[in-house]
């Protein structure tokens, strides 16, 4: 995954992990946590596997940096995507 | 077609009528090229005893003739500059002259005349070509303005909300039709000469327009004339009489007994949303709108970009009298609606509503910039639960774009067919050099590399879009839906999905790719990193016909499906020459890799044999 840059800003990033307890673990510590602020859970209603916070790209850094010590966790910038069509219309 | 033809007289006549302008309005054609034009200098020449031609005569022979209009004359200043450098006489002559006067001198030439286009040059300013379009380019502050005027008109009428391109030497300049299809462009910096094309995309129910070097004025109203979608021998008729598309024809769905039809199959199309509005599409009945989902989930059946209902008609388009019908039309159609908008969290919620309605065959006409750790995740969670995601390869002409580049999805480029569309359509744009027996290329802008399973058509493909039209379309986004319908057709009918072959699993999952690969029709156009498998055949693909060629002797495991690492994710984005890098990776996390064995065709050339087995992940 692309390194998380820290500047000033703040995004929107999916936490996911294999291990919904680990995700649900995660997502009990830093409910708390004013900069940070959850806007979804995807996944069984009983046990997620992603979520959707936005935060500080600073924070998102650090907590990149964190995961990649444990390997349980991954953190990564929510996407855009785009549709495949028309590519004529791209100058 | 653009001007001069009778429709485009009958067009302007009504000009005036329905635009209140001036009649007297201009259509527009290719104006003269500028072009270089010196004898060639070519020591093996001169060994055989073949002079060069001389520099004063050919330039005498320009001037003589009324079609070329000589405007420069590069070369030494001076006659001791030019003996110096060994040129006794020599220089380049800048000529203006049409295309085809080109070729023709060229020709008489035999060889001993360079005669080429003298190209326009680009700024490489990395940081210019990093920013977003339209948005951080200085423009010439000071300078003239080139104005023109367009009319767009069509079967006699004026088409109002086509997209109007100009392009100069920078940023190109871009309208919208009014309701008299009139528009007015301005590029900053440029002049008539200077102009290098002219787009114009109608929103349905014709034939795009593309000229290059127009001839356009800032004096006159300059007309477009468009052909309509019927005008084509292909199309003759439509849409009040059925058809398929060229590229159903292809694949050979016109062969299909009509009692095949997807019947019993759960495809979910994620995309801008379905408008089942259209005629095609009043059997769609089930969606989910992601992007609006705490709003309401109900509003999947409006697609104001038009994509998702072009793919879905494709798929699943309704068998009626009208239309195009789609490979599938009894599969059950399921909607996720991700644009306008579309992100990586609402792709993860679409594939969660898939899985929880158990859908067997997704069709994904989108892409990433980079690879997802939690997507991934969430694309084996879906293959684990039986369901095959169809992804198109991406528009970009360059390596295969993520999710395309996922081992754990059907990857699906694009391909066109020569005499499909009109020569002055944009489609003409996108041919590749190889061309094979039967009129197949490769798209130019499809996305390669071994990651591509196979190819389906993906240039002027023509399907539904709201509120009740059509549109011919091109892109990767059309060649996946080609394939999702078959593969619906495929789960439906091949006698392998009967009994134990119908429960979901990963492992279903790879034998429908596995047989869709199996069916293909091999294409002849040089690079297998652009066509995958090839061609996949409709009958082959439920099992009426034999597979094509040497079978694919699989020996699949469910690890096939077994999760990429952060270091694996990262080497998908790698190019196809990092390959032994990505093997490297793979065996060293234990990773499947060239899971299936099969005999290589001897007549493949090794390069292809080693594309072959990087494909199968």
């Amino acid at each position: 995954m692309p390194l998380i840059q820290s500047v000033p800003g703040r995004g929107r990033y999916l936490i996911s992990s294999m291990s919904a307890e680990k995700l649900s673990a995660f997502l009990s510590e830093i409910s708390a946590h004013p900069e940070l602020q959850l806007l979804d859970k995807l996944g069984p209603s009983e046990a997620p596997h992603t979520a959707v916070l936005e935060m500080p790209h600073t924070q998102a850094a650090q907590l990149q940096q964190r995961f990649a010590a444990l390997g349980e966790i991954n953190i990564e910038p929510d996407q855009r995507l785009k549709m495949f069509a028309d590519p004529a219309a791209s100058p | 077609m653009a001007t001069k033809s009778e429709s485009d007289k009958a067009s302007a006549a009504s000009v005036a009528s329905s635009t209140g302008v001036n009649p007297a309005s201009r259509g527009i054609t290719q104006r003269k090229g500028q072009f270089l034009i010196a004898p060639r200098r070519h020591p093996g020449m001169q060994m055989m005893g073949i002079a060069p031609l001389s520099f004063s005569v050919v330039e005498q022979a320009l001037k003589e003739s009324p079609d070329i209009q000589i405007i420069d004359r590069v070369g030494p200043k001076q006659v001791v500059g030019a003996l110096g450098t060994g040129m006794q006489e020599g220089g380049v002559l800048v000529a203006l002259m049409h295309e085809d006067k080109a070729q023709a001198l060229a020709r008489q030439a035999q060889g001993q005349l360079i005669v080429e286009r003298d190209q326009p040059l680009q700024l490489h300013d990395v940081s210019y070509l990093q920013q977003p379009p339209l948005a951080n380019c200085n423009l010439p502050a000071a300078g003239a303005a080139f104005s023109a005027e367009f009319v767009v008109m069509g079967k006699g009428q004026p088409v109002a909300g086509a997209e109007v391109y100009l392009y100069g030497s920078m940023l190109p300049a871009q309208g919208v039709t009014d309701a008299q299809g009139r528009v007015r462009l301005m590029l900053f910096g440029e002049t008539a000469a200077s102009v290098r094309k002219l787009y114009v995309k109608p929103r349905a129910d014709f034939w795009s327009f593309y000229q290059m070097q127009p001839d356009i004025s800032d004096t006159e109203l300059n007309m477009v004339g468009l052909r309509a979608l019927s005008d084509w021998p292909s199309l003759k008729n439509f849409p009040q009489q059925q058809q398929l598309t060229w590229g159903q024809r292809a694949m050979r769905l016109d062969q299909l007994p009509n009692t095949f039809r997807g019947q019993g199959v759960r495809v979910a199309v994620i995309d801008s949303g379905c408008a089942n509005t259209h005629p095609d599409l009043t059997q769609v009945s089930r969606g989910y709108d992601i992007v609006n989902k705490s709003i309401s989930t109900a509003t999947w059946n409006v697609d104001t970009l038009a994509h998702g209902s072009h793919c879905t008609g494709l798929i699943a388009g309704l068998d009626s009298a009208g239309g195009i019908r789609g490979f599938a039309p009894d599969a059950e159609i399921h909607v996720c609606k991700l644009f306008p908008g579309g992100q990586v969290s609402q792709l993860i919620d679409a594939l969660e509503y898939c899985i929880e309605q158990q859908i067997d065959v997704v069709n994904l006409s989108l892409g990433g910039a980079e690879p997802s750790e939690a997507l991934e995740q969430q694309i084996v969670r879906a293959k684990q639960a039986g369901i095959a995601c169809i992804v198109a390869a991406g528009n970009s002409g360059g390596i295969v774009q993520y999710p395309g580049s996922s081992p754990n999805v059907l990857t699906v480029a694009a391909i066109g067919r020569v005499n499909e569309f009109p020569a002055d359509s944009y489609h003409a744009q996108t041919v590749t050099p190889v061309v094979d027996a039967n009129g197949f290329f490769s798209a130019i802008f499809s996305c390669y590399g071994p990651e591509v399973s196979v190819c389906a058509p993906g240039v002027a493909i023509t399907s539904s879009v709201p509120e009740q039209s059509y549109a011919a379309w091109d892109g990767t986004s059309m060649a996946a839906p080609h394939v999702t319908g078959l593969a619906a057709l495929a789960l439906a009918h091949h006698p392998d999905f009967r009994g134990s072959g119908q429960m979901r699993s990963a492992a279903r999952v790879e034998r429908l790719f596995q047989i869709i690969k199996q069916s293909r029709q091999p294409l002849m156009l040089g690079d297998q990193r652009r066509t995958g498998f090839g061609l996949p055949d409709t009958l082959r693909a439920v099992g009426l016909a034999a597979p094509q060629g040497l079978p694919i002797t699989a020996t699949t495991a469910p690890g096939l499906s077994a999760l990429m690492s952060l270091p694996a994710l990262q080497a998908l984005r790698m190019g196809y020459s990092d390959l032994p890098t990505l093997q490297a990776q793979n065996a060293a996390l234990a990773m499947p890799f060239g899971m299936m064995s099969f005999p290589i065709p001897t007549s493949y050339p090794q390069a292809m044999n080693t594309s072959i087995m990087s494909s199968l992940w």
